[in-house]
Parts: C-alpha cells; sequence; structure tokens
C-alpha cells in the first residue's frame, strides 16, 4: 500500500472541505405538505405518500400474544418491510376518533381510534425535511394467536372475548403504554362480552374493574345482575354484592349501610361457600354493629375462625376483643 | 514557533488520516477465514464500518453489509463464527436512536443490527430470518415504557441461533434461563420481569417441569422474587415444590415469598422447615439470619 504524505493528506481534507457546498446545494425534497394536518389527510389517502414518508426508519409495534397474555413488539422496519396500507384513510370530511396531538411544531402523536379501542393504531411524525413517520404502533390482538380451550361454560366468541379481557388489562395493569386508559376501556368491554351468557368469574371480574375505577363504572343495575349470577358461585362475588347492598356503586360512600340486612346474608352466604377470606369482615361489622347489631363474642368467634381457616393476621384483634370482653365459644354464624 | 508548530501538523497528518479498524478474531474458522476486520469509511460513504474477512496465504473477502445507520455514529460490538450444523459468522453493529423531540413518547436507546453469514456453494449469503432475530431495540418507547433486545451478548445470541436452526421460534427453557441470569447479573430486574412476566407461562407448557429441569425454574421464581414479583415467585416455587418437595433451597425460596406476601405465618413454617433440613446436612453455618429470626413466627 502507498504510504500517505503531506500533500495526499491535504488533497484529502480539501476534498472533505469541498463536500460540503455540494450538500448545500442539492435540491431540497418536494414535501407533500408542510401544514400537519393536510399532510395527515394527504398520508392517510395516499400510498404514495405513506411511502415516501417512510423511507427510512420505522419503529414499529405490535401485540405479541403467548398463551393468555401478550406485551409488546418493537422492531425496526425500512422501506418495504413496511405493509401498506399503514393507516386507513381519512375522510375530507372530518377526524372523528382521530386524536392529533402536537407535542411541539415538529413533533406529533396521532391515535387513531375508529377502529375502537381494542384496535388503536397511533403514529410518531417528526418534521425534518417534510414530515416522515418515526414509529408506529398497532394495538390489536390477533385472535388467531389465542389459545382457546373450549371452555364448556362459554361459547366461542364468548371465550375469545374473555382472552383478549385478560390481555387488555394485562397490557392497561403494568401503566406503560401509553393507551393505558384505551386498554381498560377494551378490557371491560370485552369481559361484559364474555359474560353475557352467564360465566360467574366473567361477571365478577367486570364489575370488578368496573369498581376499580381504572374502566367506566357500570350501572347499578348492570352490576347487581352481574354480582347476583357471579354469589351463586362465587364466595368472592358473594362478598362484592354485600359491598354493593351497603354502599351501592360508590365504594367510597361514608355512612350507614343501605341494606344491612341482605349484606350481612349475602357475607354469611359467602363464608358458607368457602370465602374464609370473608370472616374477618363479617368480624369486623360485628364488632363495628353497622350492620344488625353489635356482637363481640360472634365477632372474637369469627376471627379464631379465620386464623384456623388460615387465614393471616388478625392476632390483635381477637387480643382487642377479650379486653373488651368478648367471650369465646360464641358461633360466628 | 509558530512554522514548527505547522511543520509538526504536517508531519502527524498521514498518521491522523490513518484508517481506523478493529479486529475480531474468529474461532472456530469460517470458511479459511482467521479474522474479520472493519475499517471505519470515509467520511463522504457515511459515519460507518466496513469489514473484510482475512486468512492465511492472503486470503480476503469484503462483507456484502456495513453497519451504516441512517443517524448517529455506529459501532461495531462483536463478531464472531457460531459453530453448528451449518456454521455462521454473526456481525453485531449498534448506533444511538435520540427522537427526544417526542417528549413523553421519546424514543431513545440502541438499535442493534445483526448480519449472520453462511456459505452457500461457496457464496457468501446473508440469512435474513436470523439476521432478523438478532437484530432489535433496547430503549424507550415512551416515558415508562422500556424496550428490550434479549440476544445482545455473543453467548446468548449463539444459542438463539442454534435454537433457530432447531426450528425452534420460541425462547427455550435453556436460554429464558441464561438471559433471566445475565441480566440479574447486571442487577437489571426491570428486564427480568419484563421476560419473565411474558414468557413463564408459556415455558411450562413448552418444556413442563421435571425432576432435571426443575433447578431452572427454581432460578426462574428466585429472579421474579428478585425483580419483586413475589405472587408469581410463590407460584412458580409452588409448582416446583410438587416436582422437588424435598429441595432444600427451595424451602427457603418459598418462606422469603410468603414473607414477601405478607403471610408470616405460611412462611415461618418453610424457614423451620429449611432450618431442619440445613441442620440435617450439617450446614448449620450457612442459615441466613433472617430464616432463623423469621422461623420464630414473629409477625412483620
Amino acid at each position: 500500500m502507498k504510504p500517505y504524505t503531506p500533500i495526499t493528506a491535504s488533497l484529502l481534507a480539501i476534498l472533505w472541505l469541498c463536500a460540503f457546498p455540494i450538500n448545500a446545494l442539492a435540491a431540497p425534497r418536494a414535501c407533500v405538505a408542510t401544514d400537519f394536518t393536510a399532510f395527515l389527510q394527504a398520508f392517510s389517502q395516499s400510498l404514495d405518500v405513506q411511502r415516501q414518508a417512510s423511507t427510512g426508519r420505522v419503529f414499529s409495534t405490535t401485540v405479541e400474544v403467548a398463551g393468555d397474555s401478550a406485551q409488546p413488539r418493537v422492531r425496526v422496519l425500512h422501506g418495504d418491510e413496511l405493509a401498506l396500507p399503514m393507516m386507513p384513510a381519512i375522510a375530507d370530511s372530518g377526524m372523528t376518533g382521530v386524536e392529533v396531538q402536537r407535542i411541539d411544531p415538529r413533533h406529533v402523536r396521532v391515535d387513531d381510534k375508529r377502529a375502537g379501542n381494542e384496535a388503536i393504531k397511533a403514529y410518531l411524525f417528526e418534521y425534518a425535511e417534510c414530515w416522515t413517520l418515526v414509529a408506529m404502533e398497532d394495538w390489536s390482538v390477533d385472535e388467531r394467536r389465542l389459545t382457546l380451550s373450549g371452555r364448556p361454560d362459554m361459547s366461542r366468541a364468548e371465550e375469545i372475548c374473555y382472552l383478549k379481557s385478560g390481555i387488555f388489562q394485562g397490557l392497561g395493569g403494568v401503566e406503560r403504554y401509553p393507551p393505558t386508559t384505551e386498554f381498560f376501556e377494551a378490557a371491560l368491554q370485552n369481559k361484559l362480552c364474555a359474560a353475557a351468557s352467564g360465566n360467574p368469574q366473567a361477571s365478577l371480574e367486570a364489575v370488578s374493574l368496573g369498581f376499580s375505577g381504572m374502566a367506566p363504572a357500570l350501572s347499578a343495575e348492570l352490576n347487581e345482575k352481574l354480582l347476583t349470577r357471579a354469589a351463586e358461585t362465587l364466595p368472592v362475588a358473594a362478598a362484592l354484592l354485600a359491598r354493593f347492598y351497603c354502599n351501592g356503586t360508590d365504594d367510597t360512600r361514608d355512612g350507614p349501610c343501605l341494606d344491612p340486612a341482605r349484606a350481612e346474608a349475602m357475607l354469611i352466604k359467602s363464608v358458607k361457600m368457602g370465602g374464609w377470606e370473608t370472616l374477618p369482615m363479617l368480624a369486623s361489622h360485628y364488632e363495628q354493629g353497622d350492620l344488625q347489631g353489635r356482637d363481640l363474642s360472634r365477632a372474637l368467634a369469627c376471627y379464631q375462625l379465620a386464623r384456623e381457616k388460615g387465614v393471616e393476621g388478625y392476632v390483635d384483634s381477637v387480643q382487642r376483643l377479650r379486653d373488651q370482653g368478648a367471650v369465646p365459644g360464641a358461633a360466628c354464624y | 514557533m509558530r512554522s514548527i508548530g505547522l511543520s509538526l501538523l504536517w508531519i502527524l497528518l498521514p498518521f491522523l488520516a490513518q484508517a481506523e479498524t478493529r479486529q475480531f478474531p474468529l474461532e472456530p474458522s469460517f470458511k479459511g477465514a482467521t479474522q474479520v476486520q472493519f475499517e471505519r469509511l470515509a467520511r463522504d460513504e457515511g459515519t460507518g464500518w466496513q469489514g473484510q474477512l482475512q486468512g492465511p496465504e492472503g486470503f480476503v473477502e469484503t462483507l456484502p453489509d456495513k453497519c451504516l445507520p441512517e443517524q448517529g455514529s455506529p459501532e461495531v460490538v462483536d463478531a464472531y463464527t457460531v459453530d453448528s450444523a451449518q456454521p455462521y459468522l454473526v456481525v453485531l453493529c449498534r448506533w444511538p436512536v435520540d427522537h427526544s423531540g417526542f417528549d413523553t413518547y421519546a424514543i431513545k436507546g440502541w438499535e442493534y443490527r445483526a448480519f449472520a453469514y453462511t456459505w452457500v456453494a461457496d457464496a457468501l449469503i446473508r440469512d435474513e430470518t436470523a439476521s432478523q432475530v438478532l437484530s432489535g431495540y433496547e430503549g424507550n418507547m415512551a416515558i415508562y415504557w422500556t424496550h428490550y433486545h434479549w440476544y445482545i451478548s455473543r453467548p446468548l445470541a449463539m444459542q438463539k441461533l442454534k435454537e433457530l436452526q432447531q426450528g425452534r421460534e420460541r425462547d427455550s427453557l435453556k436460554l429464558a434461563h441464561r438471559i433471566v441470569l445475565e441480566r440479574l447479573k447486571a442487577k437489571d430486574t426491570e428486564a427480568v420481569s419484563s421476560y419473565l412476566s411474558f414468557r413463564v407461562e408459556q415455558l411450562l407448557r413448552d418444556e413442563p417441569l421435571t425432576v432435571s429441569n426443575a433447578p431452572l425454574y427454581n432460578d426462574l421464581g428466585y429472579a421474579l422474587q428478585e425483580a419483586s414479583w413475589q405472587a408469581s415467585a410463590y407460584e412458580l416455587f409452588s409448582k416446583v415444590e410438587q416436582v422437588v418437595p424435598e429441595r432444600v433451597v427451595l424451602k427457603l425460596n418459598i418462606a422469603d415469598a410468603l414473607w414477601g406476601l405478607y403471610k408470616p405465618s405460611q412462611a415461618a413454617g418453610y424457614y423451620s422447615r429449611y432450618i431442619a433440613a440445613m441442620q440435617v446436612a450439617g450446614k448449620e453455618r450457612l442459615i441466613p439470619a433472617r430464616a432463623l429470626e423469621r422461623s420464630r413466627g414473629n409477625t412483620r
């Protein structure tokens, strides 16, 4: 190899310096539109514009499903690796279901909710020489990847809803991904779909999600209907129905129990079905006297029974009741 | 004085202008190539690296791809051969990604681009599937959302490539175990929970628990515990217990998980059984102080 000399080095330096004016003179790219709204309209309606805006690297997120759980998977795609169309056409008449978030003049996030909360698509656009697509998120769940077990208590469609509800709840539960609120709403809709033919677990989960505040609250009628059905077989549902009888749909309500007789009956039903975790709740009500009267000895019996059944804690409660004169040996229910 | 400085500059320029190179020895050799050398590309070609296979008796072959990102300065992370039924050469490059302008949706991290080559009828061919699987992005996709690329280090990428050749789409238990231990060693518990929360159930379906793989599942449970996923850890330990109920360290793991789940009475039972087993084995000195303390049934 010929050794470098000062002359060749200086020639290289001159050539290197010359590269800048050449670049500066390069013709600017023709942009479809500099105004973002006009660009978005064109992007959604033209495959050519979609191709032009995604000639570089695009971060593509899809939902990967494994069994009953899911996780977003990010891939770095280039040009023809991207499936077209990337976005369904936005009609000239309006942007209903398309949310545009202008982060700054050069960065925009678009959430396309036209296909509902369980098929959200999001796009990140950056303005360099023109508007370019940086990232794309597709939060729909591919139903073909779901593992159906053929549950006897659900139709095929209900089982798909049930599996999807768990997946969306899981995606929302970690509170990491941008459409967290929408995931919970999609989870609730799918739980209601799964509960349509009376599945107790799906019914219970729908009510619990509504109560959690993460998804929109269900009406009082729907809560009672779903819980009554679930409480026929599930001790936890019976305990939740007791809470509903006391507080209605407002779980933060502070006041006397609205229907103490039915609430107490439902708590006892829960325990009789093997819901040992309900025992401390029942004990607390007997101790407070906020259902059908105060009975410290029954409260003591319930706490002791809870401990016998392996419910942890409540050592202090037992001691406290003894100090207050509760007599051991009473029946809890 | 000024002229001396200028003269020195002229003398040094040829050395400064020398191309920057990196070499990676290939063991075993790759069709006669014993090393791959990367040379920093001249600036008008972009800031990238070009690789060349080199071997004895002047053997050279230029790799068909360059480490050449659209933006950012690339690094050649590693280059090595994979000795499998069909030998592979893997080149791994990475470059920074920075779209901070999206604020809470900022994409900021590293893009890893892998090139997996093999020989087909004396032609150097890039295996597209293998290259894609070993490529990926690790970094933020939004403020609380970190995405991970699991096959960065050489042992993990080699294992993944071998499994791909065997037709395995999903990670084996052995690979999952390695990935988790590597992240745990780096104290990256977020990565551990991200990897396992999604995969444990699938792993149990693909490779059901047996006496022989129970230690691997026990380790995954321990990793979940370290990542503060106590309920999932306990669930997995309980399954391991059904297969190897006498495994001593498992009793301690279950006890710790129960303690973490605020079940001190149940935990005390497991701590006591663990202590008894250690005493029988004559290993009293190895019993951690917390086990002795908590075995007394002290509430939290």
